[in-house]
């Protein structure tokens, strides 16, 4: 490299700093082509400026993000603020300090099955007011015990303890080291999930819920808003209403869920879904349980499949009973949405509100499509940490 | 070898992500992250680049992509999005350099500069020099003001063409080739001296 470019009496050096970038108009360069030509003193000082712009392009050092960690925290991040400004709990501002691994490391047994138990624990409490439901969960259990079956072989390594989380937030130690089998990622964002668990409990509270309702409604891993109530819900005219209220609540939600479940099917609903909860539930759980005789929050959180109701009349139209919104990663939901969809007579479907092309490309993911078209390389290691909503629908 | 091109980021844009900006405007996250995605690596390097340290590089882009996907409903697709996103995330690092004025030491350097060589086939004497020339390099570029500094990494590292850098840096294209002329010059003789410490790479 020499000290300097020495310029042209007639064509400077920005022009050919221009003309080496190919930035040149035709016209000029023409001027600069001839210049050029007819210069050797030109000729040598636009190798200079080559020979520089080479070797800063060859020497030039790649540097490379934690891509996915960097991803996480901003989507964290912008979470956090939507669930503020929408009214929801509000995450923690723990800051996600993550490792590179892909979702598909990041499945680990003792998290799914908590976050299934949980999921599954607030389903069947909006399912099962009553001892009436008991009885039938306890009818039908045979015929739910295979899929379940199937999913807990898959779990047999699982600490039972681990299992359930419904009876109040383990400690953040206890978040670190559930997800401790599966690295620093999880070990954190378990944490800040179990301190938002904590949180949200603690407003119930606050509101005045008892504890064991506030416990079994918002088990760890989950938010369950239970919406709507019943004392707000009425026949067909307030139908659009619901489902108004509904898009409304889960517009923060990337991906929804429906099930739909016929009266008759109910029952294998309920064991398929108690059943499972029976499995996974440890003494905590049972601790957690109402007392009998005490009312159970799913009395209230429940309009239309109220046991004191005649079953006909509570689910005489197609409603929105509930919604129910949790954060995990897509392979968690797949495992919950595979055991669903082994009973035909859930009607489980994923439905996205307003997300259009997004939407498809996730759906054609899910269902694991052959050829589907994943547009984005990336898609597969940055859905990891997915707002789901599941809506519950009860028809006659 | 030619440098990682920014014009093939732009490519990128297609129909498809005129709707993930939508849906992210919306306040689709996942839309947003969806977006964002093809960009990052090149962004973090120019970051990188420009503010020669790692964490304060990722600090920027987190705070940088969190205030794009805020102010996702003011892009109204005059320009690429990357240019738009790059314009914000190059504002904070200027910001950003400003407010910390960092001191780098050699040895940060070093460390900086010895990640990831791009030639890893090469012998072990040629490859040292290579990392001893990439350091002097760096060094060199190091020194520059911020305005020089990041036309040059704009242009020699990204390989972003004049009217993109107008738009990110918010100057002419006129303005664009005066600068990198001055940059050039400025970094030549900054190197220059470098190199006569480093006889063997001259």
């Amino acid at each position: 490299m020499n000290d300097h470019i020495k310029p042209n009496h007639e064509i400077d050096g920005e022009l050919l700093s221009a003309y080496l970038d190919d930035e040149l108009t035709a016209s000029e360069r023409i001027v600069v082509d001839q210049a050029i030509e007819n210069s050797p003193q030109l000729r040598e000082s636009l190798q200079e400026l080559k020979v520089l712009s080479d070797e800063i392009q060859c020497l030039a050092v790649e540097f490379h993000p934690n891509e996915q960690q960097l991803l996480d925290a901003v989507i964290t991040k912008i979470r956090d603020r939507n669930l503020s400004v929408h009214g929801q709990a509000p995450y923690s501002n723990v800051k996600k300090s993550v490792t590179a691994r892909g979702w598909k490391q990041r499945l680990q047994i003792p998290a799914l099955l908590a976050l299934t138990a949980g999921v599954l624990a607030v389903l069947t409490l909006q399912f099962m007011p009553n001892e009436q439901s008991m009885t039938l969960v306890q009818s039908d259990l045979n015929d739910a015990t295979p899929a379940i079956e199937s999913f807990h072989r898959a779990e047999n390594n699982a600490p039972e303890s681990e299992a359930v989380t419904d009876d109040g937030p383990p400690m953040a130690g206890e978040g670190a080291q559930m997800g401790g089998m599966g690295g620093g990622r999880d070990a954190v964002a378990d944490a800040r999930f179990f301190q938002e668990d904590q949180k949200y409990r603690d407003k119930n509270l606050a509101e005045g819920e008892s504890p064991a309702a506030t416990a079994l409604a918002a088990p760890a891993e989950i938010r369950a808003s239970a919406f709507p109530s019943a004392s707000t819900v009425a026949e067909s005219a307030d139908e659009m209403q619901l489902h108004k209220q509904a898009e409304a609540k889960t517009d923060i939600a990337d991906v929804t869920y429906h099930i739909q479940v016929k009266q008759k099917d109910l029952p294998t609903l309920l064991a398929l879904l108690t059943a499972h909860q029976n499995l996974a539930q440890d003494p905590r759980q049972r601790k957690a349980r109402p007392a009998d005789g005490e009312k159970n929050i799913a009395e209230e959180s429940l309009p239309r499949v109220a046991a004191n109701e005649p079953m006909e009349n509570s689910v005489r139209k197609s409603t929105v009973n509930q919604i129910v919104m949790f954060r995990s990663s897509d392979s968690q939901l797949a495992a919950l949405v595979d055991i669903l969809q082994k009973k035909p007579a859930f009607a489980l479907s994923m439905n996205r509100l307003q997300r259009g092309a997004l939407g498809d490309r996730l759906m054609a993911k899910d269902k694991n499509t052959p050829g589907a078209e994943v547009k984005n390389q990336n898609a597969s290691t940055i859905l990891s940490d997915t707002i789901f909503s599941i809506q519950v629908i009860a028809t006659p | 070898m030619s440098p990682p091109s920014v014009k093939g980021i732009g490519s990128i844009l297609s129909d498809d992500n005129k709707e993930l900006i939508r849906q992210a405007a919306e306040g689709s996250s996942q839309a947003f992250e969806l977006l964002i995605t093809p960009y990052t690596g090149r962004l973090f390097n120019t970051l990188m680049h420009i503010l020669r340290c790692r964490e304060s590089a990722e600090d920027v882009m987190q705070n940088a992509l969190f205030q794009a996907y805020l102010k996702l409903d003011t892009y109204r697709g005059h320009s690429a999005f990357y240019t738009w996103l790059y314009r914000i995330a190059i504002n904070m690092a200027l910001s950003y350099r400003r407010a910390t004025k960092p001191v780098v030491s050699m040895d940060q350097q070093q460390e900086m500069t010895g990640q990831e060589v791009i030639d890893h086939n090469e012998a072990v004497g040629e490859a040292l020099e290579r990392e001893e020339r990439a350091a002097v390099l760096h060094k060199a570029i190091g020194t520059l003001s911020e305005q020089y500094r990041s036309i040059i990494i704009l242009r020699e590292i990204e390989g972003c063409n004049y009217d993109t850098i107008a738009e990110i840096l918010s100057i002419s294209s006129g303005t664009v080739r005066s600068r990198l002329h001055r940059a050039r010059l400025q970094l030549k003789e900054k190197l220059l001296p470098l190199l006569n410490e480093h006889p063997s790479l001259l």
